[in-house]
């Protein structure tokens, strides 16, 4: 009953205050114009990946508004009162210390809460135009807010109780959180050990998986143990009023004549007890902890693909880490190595300072900073960082011993697997298949009587020139043996090729996919933006990232199709505001219309085909008037398939400047795993942290940015400012 | 009711208090009077439980303050010094919020506030800010928040500091009319207002008490000497002489000097004695004419400079 009554007390004294109500104001202004800001950044940025980035960036910057609100909060809860002598009337009613305490504590609370609350309306106006806010992903930035908030509360009583000077509190307050904050900057100075024990208690990085969308026991019970440890000490500062003396702090020497010294030195040695408690509690917490991942796509945990990696792992594996940049990417790395070992305890880390460790890096190699080394049954390899993403690679090459080779055409201006260039070079498709353990190597048909054995896979990334005959009579042998090709086509006439292709069932017209509508934001209408995927098909089985194919050409499965092929599937599809524009002169099929002055097909279109071939009947690529569905799933299970083909019209966006786009990497990966028949590696990989999750394409209106303005920065602070001013009126109407 | 054994206060090296000891009956009042700094409000402080002593304990309606400061806090109403209350409440939530942290439930609260409201006339200004109140009405709205929950000790400091004499006097009848219910202890400068109000005196100094008493036992134990006045018209040397020669006079002292007309004379003599008599027969003798003789009592102004004064043991 007293604590309820001191927290109404509390929050009434906070509702009559005019000046509360500007405080609020100004702190929804300042968190109006970040979202305003982080949302504008992000439309310029493509507006990807609204389910997260949006609004990790938010969250960060929010952190910022309530390091300035939460010591304008509490600044008064005990100076003021010190500061009239209420508080000293207070002590003298029959009420526990710790009642008025947590009444103040719970009131400085619900004001945050309700601060906390009116940030809900930028979703809440986002939704409106954005289908796409994913609600549940908001849920551990709030969690993750209002506890650090109740620390940020806990230091502001604390420092509150110290002093009657409101501002004096205020500021004070202000230091102590930024004392906190920047404890991780100067992490070049520091020891491993060192910055170890400076992350957990660094406030602010605690927070980061929280913003990111995962909940964290270990962090849950780390801030409650931070404020109660404050509320603890605030307390303890306000018992002390009743035996410490005036001018006690002036000097060491008039400290030690003083009679309470004896008490502060109980108090303290209690306190150390209690926080060493805590620190083993915490301790314990970080061994159990679970993690709730709120993030649509679960980006927070393992990828399928690593754990059924570690699944297999059965021998100590140690990965050694040399970190020496930002002590971000020594929080990240942390993180991840954490989950690896969770999941399976034969993979060790440790993190080592580079220059603090210098003989051991030069023994491992590890020329750079953020340099890994994973060892692993008498191997070892340098990894470029410690990533998920990289580690599974490593693993996966551990693992997978077995060695595929991947022949890459070569002699008709093909983008070449060697080549680092950004639009014609295809190094990093040829490194990421590398990482997947598949051996890459050139081919040139002209000069090769056949293909080699050895090949699980032939590629033609992206020819310039048509193909000799004699050149596809090679392929279409590899082909008839059960060989598997993957042809990346980009627009150009290649009568050859066309009719090559056409013997199994797959048309290639002369035209150009023109996309205004599926675009990314700053992209042409010449990149369509692919979201509709066939799962039928097992390459795209589950797919659900956006793909980019720029300057594509359309590629139709035949119907029907030719005798020899089981089945061939379209299985990437632009949107239906798409159109397939023909090339001036090229024959245009039926169902062509006119385009802005040219002919074009309306959308879908159909950029990519996989077909199967069977055994028999592949030697005899003739076609037949057999119809066949061409979109219906492959035929019966007694029909044996011989050869796979695959074709691109784009070859794009496999190259080193797109292959990271969100999920072309994939893509491609799949492509090839499905290629050489590792269904079972078609698979979600890890991404890395740059890499996009899910598309959802954020685009607002001028109207709707202005609109969003107009709300979050001015009306919605601006009806608050309002209503302190009523209520200022109010009262000063009420006196006499 | 008040049992204070050997309590000193030490803040920092500074010695506020020390060694007082003294008690106070139930139904008593008592003023505690001293110079600024002599440690009055110290002593209140820690009998209000707002402060521990360095040393020595207090019990207050039987309980000690040191570790049933909960049990002495539900007996006692405590009004401080420049009454400091919450200036943005209304004065019936404030009473409310007191009432609620006092422990008074629903009916119970609502009956007592609108009782003190009534015994201390606050009836006009129940929905008025306690900022915007008169010095007056402030501080019968901090009696009233001290005597919410009915306590048998109430601990007043500086009660009627910054009252016009009019708000004074009726503050001072409300005090008395509590004599014989309740025990209060009130600290002032103000000394009529303790002659007016209290039952006994305590003088408090350097933070030494220096005495506790009636006013007129204090002023009976330091009388250490009788005074006369005298108006008496003649010569004035001759008076004088006279007025010496007297049995047991100690000393004569001209206090007025008269026009032409009649001189007063301040005439000490031993505690004892009472010279009106001789001085009436010395002067009719001498043919002088005598205006005026009358004895003059200490007043407890005299006695609290004269205790306060006293050099240190």
């Amino acid at each position: 009953m007293v604590l309820r009554a001191i927290f109404i007390k509390e929050l009434r004294s906070y509702f009559g205050l005019f000046l509360a109500y500007a405080i609020v104001a100004v702190a929804l202004a300042l968190s109006g114009f970040f979202f305003y800001t982080d949302i504008s950044f992000f439309m310029m940025w493509g507006g990807q990946n609204l389910a997260r980035g949006l609004w990790e960036f938010f969250f960060h910057d929010l952190r910022y508004v309530l390091l300035l609100l939460v010591p304008a909060i509490t600044a008064r809860s005990f100076a003021e009162e010190k500061k009239l002598g209420t508080l000293d009337l207070l002590w003298t009613y029959p009420i526990p210390e710790s009642s008025v305490l947590l009444g103040k504590f719970l009131a400085a609370a619900t004001l945050l809460l309700v601060v906390l609350g009116l940030t809900l309306v930028y979703p809440f106006v986002l939704s409106h135009w954005h289908p796409e806010v994913h609600w549940p992903a908001l849920i551990p930035g709030y969690v993750g807010l209002l506890l650090i908030g109740l620390v940020f509360i806990s230091v502001g009583l604390l420092l509150s109780a110290l002093t009657d000077s409101q501002a004096i509190a205020a500021m004070a307050t202000l230091g102590v959180l930024v004392l906190f904050w920047s404890l991780t900057w100067n992490e070049q100075a520091m020891s491993e050990a060192w910055l170890h024990v400076l992350l957990q208690i660094s406030l602010f990085d605690r927070f980061y998986n929280f913003a990111r969308g995962a909940i964290d026991s270990q962090e849950i019970t780390f801030f409650l143990f931070f404020f109660s440890f404050f509320l603890l000490l605030t307390w303890q500062a306000l018992r002390a009023r009743r035996w410490h003396g005036k001018g006690e702090f002036s000097s060491l020497g008039t400290f030690l004549a003083t009679p309470s010294r004896k008490q502060w030195v109980t108090v303290a040695v209690l306190d150390l007890l209690i926080l060493a408690g805590l620190v083993g509690l915490q301790t314990l917490s970080i061994r159990n902890n679970q993690r709730w991942d709120f993030t649509p796509t679960q980006t927070l945990s393992l990828s399928k693909q690593t754990k059924s990696l570690l699944a297999d792992l059965d021998k100590d594996a140690l990965l050694t880490l040399f970190f020496g940049g930002s002590p971000d990417a020594y929080q990240r790395y942390e993180d991840v190595l954490k989950r690896f070992t969770a999941e399976n305890a034969y993979f060790q880390y440790r993190i080592l300072h580079r220059d603090r460790n210098i003989g051991l890096a030069r023994q491992y190699g590890a020329t750079h900073y953020g340099t890994a080394v994973l060892e692993y049954d008498g191997q070892h390899k340098l990894l470029p960082g410690a990533g998920e993403k990289t580690i599974t690679e490593a693993l996966f090459q551990f693992l997978r011993q077995e060695q595929k080779t991947i022949y890459f055409v070569g002699g008709h201006g093909e983008k070449d697997p060697r080549s680092g260039q950004p639009q014609l070079g295809y190094s990093a498709a040829a490194s990421a298949l590398r990482n997947e353990n598949f051996i890459i190597r050139p081919v040139f048909l002209a000069r090769t009587e056949r293909i080699p054995e050895d090949a699980a896979l032939v590629v033609v990334s992206g020819p310039q020139t048509d193909f000799l005959p004699d050149e596809l009579e090679r392929l279409a042998r590899y082909l008839s043996a059960g060989g598997s090709l993957l042809f990346m086509l980009d627009p150009m006439p290649a009568p050859n090729l066309t009719a090559f292709l056409a013997q199994y069932g797959i048309e290639l017209d002369q035209d150009v996919v023109y996309d205004p509508q599926n675009r990314l934001f700053g992209g042409d209408a010449l990149s369509p933006l692919v979201s509709l995927y066939n799962t039928g098909v097992e390459i795209v089985r589950d797919f659900q990232v956006g793909t980019i194919f720029p300057l594509s050409r359309s590629v139709e499965p035949a119907d029907p199709l030719p005798d020899g092929v089981l089945s061939a599937q379209p299985f990437c599809r632009t949107g239906p505001g798409a159109w397939a524009r023909f090339r001036a002169g090229a024959d245009s099929p039926e169902g062509a219309v006119d385009f802005e002055g040219t002919k074009a097909r309306p959308g879908p279109i159909s950029l990519a085909v996989a077909a199967m071939l069977r055994r028999d009947q592949a030697a005899s690529p003739n076609p037949s008037d057999q119809p066949t569905n061409g979109t219906a799933p492959p035929a019966s299970a007694d029909a044996e398939p011989g050869g796979r083909l695959v074709v691109y019209g784009d070859s794009d966006f496999a190259s080193n400047s797109r292959l990271s786009l969100l999920g072309n990497r994939d893509l491609f990966l799949n492509t090839v795993q499905w290629l050489v028949q590792e269904e079972g590696f078609i698979t979600e990989r890890p991404r890395d942290a740059s890499i996009q999750q899910k598309i959802s394409t954020l685009v607002l209106t001028t109207e709707q940015t202005r609109q969003l303005f107009l709300i979050t920065i001015i009306a919605e602070p601006g009806v608050i400012l309002l209503l302190g001013m009523l209520v200022a009126i109010s009262r000063r109407r009420h006196r006499r | 009711m008040i049992e204070a054994s050997g309590l000193t206060k030490l803040y920092g090296t500074f010695r506020a208090i020390s060694d007082v000891s003294f008690s106070v009956d139930h139904g008593e009042i008592v003023g505690l009077l001293g110079p600024n700094g002599a440690g009055k409000s110290t002593t209140i402080r820690i009998l209000a439980c707002i402060l521990s002593p360095t040393t020595g304990t207090a019990r207050v309606a039987g309980h000690s303050v040191l570790s049933e400061s909960l049990a002495v806090r539900r007996q006692l109403g405590y009004m401080p010094e420049h009454v400091s209350l919450y200036p943005e409440m209304e004065v019936a939530t404030y009473l409310d919020f007191a009432g609620k942290l006092k422990g008074l439930g629903g009916t119970a609260r609502r009956v007592r506030v609108s009782q003190v409201i009534e015994e201390l006339d606050l009836g006009s200004v129940t929905r008025v800010y306690i900022g915007t109140l008169s010095k007056g009405y402030r501080q019968r709205v901090g009696l009233a928040q001290a005597m919410l929950h009915d306590p048998s000790v109430l601990i007043l400091d500086e009660p009627t500091i910054g009252l016009d004499p009019e708000q004074a006097a009726e503050f001072r009848q409300l005090i008395r009319g509590m004599r014989g219910n309740r025990t209060v202890l009130l600290s002032t400068h103000i000394l009529p207002e303790v002659r007016m109000t209290c039952d006994r005196v305590m003088i408090l100094a350097r933070g030494q008490l220096l005495a506790l008493d009636t006013p007129d036992n204090l002023t009976h134990r330091l009388r250490d000497a009788s005074e006369v006045v005298a108006h008496i018209e003649g010569p004035q040397s001759e008076v004088e002489t006279l007025l010496h020669s007297l049995p047991g006079v100690h000393e004569v002292q001209v206090t007025s000097q008269g026009n032409g007309g009649a001189t007063s004379y301040t005439v000490r003599a031993a505690q004892h004695e009472d010279v009106r008599p001789s001085i009436v027969e010395a002067v009719a003798g001498r043919g002088w004419r005598l205006f005026e003789l009358r004895s003059r009592e200490m007043d407890l102004e005299e006695i609290f400079h004269r205790v306060v004064d006293q050099p240190q043991p």
